[in-house]
């Protein structure tokens, strides 16, 4: 699939011209640029920031030398300039002198660089500890000391942004393309964050620029790494997986969202709520200091209720947009409400393999379409959802989603995307086939 | 040619009677066809390759998906990188190895001519496997030239297809290796020693033992992975208690040889072209020697510097790091040896010099930003970002593929006996070293704002310099049909060259009428 179907090539190469002679004309596209690190904000990114600097320097002063010699030989030691060539070919003293200088060069650089890892890498008296989990294609979290909050973030971006294909149903890109999620990773300023990275189905790296922390997230195995962000450093930092980690490596961005310990403490008694878009809730409310579109208020505020618990926040407000009533599962979800919320399931959870049709990628991601186990028994269909299917990409979402989540995507994938195969699953049926 | 009348008329005879058709190319064990049969292959996959290049920086001159969908996008960062490591930089040095070695140690021919013509075949029908993998379900490798278990063991078929092509193309590459070595260590002319033999020579020689050494370790490695895939296994799968950070281990215990294999050879045409125009004999010899031994020999220590960030004890990260800080300082010897060579010659700027210049400029700029990406604290914010693949593309298009191109207008009139058109090589190296700045300068801006290597879309922060680097490889990928047009211009006539081509060279090559005859040095020459 070379060239999507949805354009035509001749109107994206008239687009791409539109935009070349734009920058031609004006001379730049996009005003925002940087040219080094994004600035740091804990105390080992500061390190790591001076280092870079102190050997791009030297570097420089090197590069520098050794080119103003060659430079100047080339523009005096020319033939055209009948220069005569002189005949020597070796000098012992030479050679151990240029083998002599870099080497010590070299341990000034090694010494400073010795130190700032060693600090980077004593995880030790940390005052929190999390564990992130990398999956195809977001990150999982889970605050380790007690508090037992847990989620998911998942890219928040509008298909429509990614897909611009057709320049007509896309939409323009935003500031944070790319860079946003459903939920941040919700940690305190001026406490020592330890992270136990690690992934479920391939390998991933989790990587914070302005925390100067980047370590893989290999399957099987506990890799660890800290960070404390300066107590006036709170606000939101934006990451990137950065190991190839399949399709869609490029749409599972990290964001942190850093408070003062002593909201964070409030957030955490709070049982860990979140806005809708995504940052930390205390009481009902934004956090102050976080320019956010706009504040949750509607369906997940636990007001008068008990606060509800973090993972099935995003179930709630998905159920809750279709299903008013109170209790989803027991109020018996109609056909229609069913299907439309599983089809909002489906473009947050499947589509990046299975595709928004429903055909998947040939060899790699099954269809849905026309598939045995969309279209066969019904039990087969909610265990391959509930449980993955090890050795492929399919992972197991039976922590991910409740059982009505599971009810309405199972049913929307056996009535919709070319299927109809009639059934209505409910949630009763997913409990008891967990 | 004063020997008896018999072996005389046998001689001529055999030079006269060439094999025409396809009994000279496909049934050759001449070194020179075979040679020219590897410099074509190289240069139609060094195509292949760029045009893979040019749908990736289509998709990346804006943010979003305009063009390709990711998996499309990852099988061309993936083939791109296939193709121009095995297709074009690999074959490339080979061919050159054919064509010059034998000419330059005096020799009639390689040593093995048979498995010559058998290592050189072996690549067409590898490729063949590799490409036709674009057409099978799922399409080609997506999960990048490294091949990363697990991300692999979830691949399609493609991925046994390039498993397969991948252990053609290492027996192919050791064919090669061997022949090398027994060429040049039999078959030197009477009176040339070793420590006379001319560098480009000598880096190959050690090159060939690189190869030999590390070929074999990926051969492992990929069918560790194809038993892993089918047949049970679990050397890399966590669920049955294999290790996936293995894999790399392996990997990157070829990966940073083959990094050498690559650019050693370049290393040695460079050597042979700055004294030829610097009038003047190349510095430091035996020091070059010693330094390209030194550099293969740390080759060998420093693999684990492409995973810092894989979570290794901080004992490991610290000897990597200085281990590869190691490496600079026989690579410094080399740069600085080539500066000396020019300082105070009487220096001409003809394209081969024009890109043997460039090669120690641009090098050396990749070789510094590779001693950043060496410090272990600094590399966890460079790691897998687009300042990688600015570094390594300095390194390895700057590096081994102008030397190439160097090496070819340095030799096109010695292969064709015609002069190339001197304007229009130059015109080639300025449109070549320009737009290779614009494409890969920018790339180190990027990766230090935090684009990711890899990704098929990016936030609009990043596009200026995308933009830059997109427009900057299509003026690069345009500018190689020029090559393509020279090189089929001066096979097909020009000025004609003379045996010593250029002012004065040293070396045997040279004493032979330009185009070498078809066979060379059957009475071997006495070297002084």
């Amino acid at each position: 699939m070379l060239f999507s179907q949805h354009g035509k090539l001749s109107a994206k190469i008239k687009a791409v011209g539109a935009t070349l002679a734009a920058i031609l004309i004006s001379g730049s596209a996009q005003a925002e640029y940087r040219l080094n690190f994004q600035d740091p904000v804990t105390g080992v990114a500061r390190d790591i920031y001076d280092l870079h600097m102190l050997i791009f320097w030297i570097c420089v002063a090197i590069f520098v030398g050794v080119f103003s010699v060659m430079f100047y030989s080339i523009f005096k030691h020319r033939k055209s300039k009948n220069y005569e060539p002189a005949q020597f070919s070796h000098s012992t003293s030479v050679e151990i002198v240029w083998t002599v200088i870099p080497f010590l060069i070299l341990v000034v650089m090694a010494i400073p660089a010795t130190k700032v890892l060693i600090n980077m890498e004593d995880t030790t008296k940390s005052d929190l500890t999390i564990k992130v989990t990398g999956y195809q294609w977001k990150w999982g979290y889970d605050y380790m000391d007690g508090s037992d909050i847990s989620f998911y973030s998942t890219l928040s971006t509008p298909r429509t942004e990614i897909d611009q294909f057709n320049t007509e149903t896309a939409t323009k890109i935003g500031e944070n393309y790319l860079l946003e999620t459903d939920k941040a990773l919700i940690v305190p300023a001026g406490r020592k964050v330890r992270a136990l990275i690690t992934a479920n189905d391939v390998i991933h790296a989790w990587w914070v620029p302005a925390f100067g922390v980047k370590k893989d997230a290999v399957p099987g195995y506990i890799n660890e790494l800290w960070f404390n962000v300066d107590e006036d450093k709170t606000g939101i930092y934006r990451g990137n997986c950065a190991e190839l980690c399949g399709k869609d490596h490029a749409y599972m961005p990290i964001v942190v969202q850093v408070i003062s310990p002593n909201e964070f403490d409030q957030w955490v008694a709070g049982g860990g709520q979140f806005t809708t878009d995504g940052f930390a809730m205390i009481n009902g409310e934004k956090v102050e200091g976080v320019e956010q579109t706009q504040v949750a208020e509607s369906n997940i505020a636990p007001t008068e209720e008990e606060p509800v618990e973090a993972e099935s926040s995003f179930a709630e407000s998905v159920i809750e947009a279709v299903v008013p009533a109170a209790d989803a599962s027991e109020s018996g979800a109609t056909m229609d409400e069913l299907m439309a919320a599983g089809e909002k399931i489906y473009n947050a959870q499947c589509v990046a393999c299975h595709a928004a049709d429903g055909a998947g990628i040939p060899g790699v991601f099954p269809a849905i379409t026309g598939s045995a186990i969309a279209t066969g028994e019904a039990g087969a269909h909610i265990d391959i959802i509930v449980n993955g299917k090890p050795g492929t990409a399919m992972a197991a979402f039976g922590r991910q989603l409740n059982d009505e989540e599971i009810a309405a995507v199972v049913t929307y994938q056996r009535n919709a995307l070319g299927n109809s195969v009639g059934d209505m699953v409910e949630a009763a049926d997913v409990a008891s086939n967990r | 040619m004063s020997h008896a009348d018999t072996a005389h008329d046998h001689h001529d005879d055999h030079d006269h009677h060439m094999p025409t058709g396809f009994k000279r190319w496909f049934m050759s064990t001449n070194h020179k066809d075979i040679g020219t049969l590897y410099l074509v292959f190289s240069l139609a996959m060094l195509m292949l390759g760029g045009a893979f290049a040019l749908v990736i920086r289509a998709e990346l001159f804006q943010p979003g998906l305009q063009f390709v969908d990711p998996h499309f996008f990852n099988q061309m960062t993936t083939m791109h990188a296939l193709i121009m490591v095995f297709g074009a930089v690999m074959p490339g040095f080979v061919g050159f190895a054919n064509w010059m070695i034998p000419l330059m140690v005096g020799a009639p021919d390689m040593a093995l001519p048979r498995m010559n013509n058998w290592s050189f075949w072996i690549l067409p029908f590898a490729f063949s496997i590799l490409l036709l993998s674009f057409f099978v379900p799922g399409g080609a490798p997506a999960a990048g030239w490294t091949l990363y278990a697990p991300l692999t063991i979830q691949g399609g078929m493609s991925v046994d297809m390039a498993i397969v092509a991948i252990h053609m193309m290492g027996i192919s590459s050791i064919m090669g290796a061997i022949n090398v070595i027994v060429t040049v260590l039999n078959m030197r002319a009477p009176g040339m020693t070793l420590m006379k033999m001319p560098m480009f020579v000598w880096t190959w020689l050690i090159t060939a033992f690189l190869l030999i050494a590390v070929m074999p370790v990926f051969a492992g490695a990929v069918t560790m992975l194809l038993t892993d895939r089918h047949f049970g296994t679990a050397f890399f799968t966590p669920a049955g208690g294999g290790d996936p950070v293995l894999y790399q281990h392996i990997f990157w215990f070829f990966g940073h040889p083959e990094v050498y294999i690559m650019i050693l050879p370049a290393f040695g045409i460079i050597s042979q072209i700055i004294p030829t125009f610097a009038r003047k004999p190349l510095f430091g010899y035996s020091s070059m020697v010693f330094a390209t031994a030194a550099i293969a020999f740390l080759s060998f220590i420093v693999w684990a510097h492409h995973m810092f960030t894989v979570g290794m004890p901080l004992q490991g990260e610290l000897f990597f790091m200085y281990a590869t800080m190691l490496i600079s300082v026989p690579t410094g010897v080399k740069v600085f040896n080539w500066v000396t060579t020019m300082w105070r010659g009487s220096m001409s700027f003809e394209t081969p010099m024009l890109f043997s210049i460039g090669v120690v400029f641009l090098f050396t700029l990749g070789g510094l930003s590779g001693l950043m990406l060496a410090i272990t604290p600094a590399d966890f914010q460079y790691h897998d970002t687009y300042f990688v693949v600015a570094h390594f593309h300095y390194v390895l298009f700057a590096g081994a593929v102008m030397a190439m191109m160097g090496g070819a207008y340095y030799w096109l009139p010695k292969w064709t006996g015609h002069m190339y058109n001197e304007t229009l090589g130059k015109i080639h190296f300025w449109l070549t070293a320009i737009s290779f700045n614009i494409t890969f300068f920018p790339q180190h801006f990027l990766g230090l704002a935090g684009m990711p290597r890899r990704y098929a879309d990016y936030n609009p922060i990043f596009t200026e310099f995308n933009q830059w680097s997109s427009i900057g490889a299509f003026c690069l990928g345009l500018s190689q049909l020029l090559f393509i047009f020279i090189i089929i211009k001066t096979v097909r006539g020009g000025k004609k060259a003379t045996a010593e081509v250029w002012d004065k060279p040293e070396g045997l090559e040279w004493t032979v009428p330009s185009p070498a005859p078809f066979h060379t040095f059957d009475t071997p020459p006495t070297v002084k």
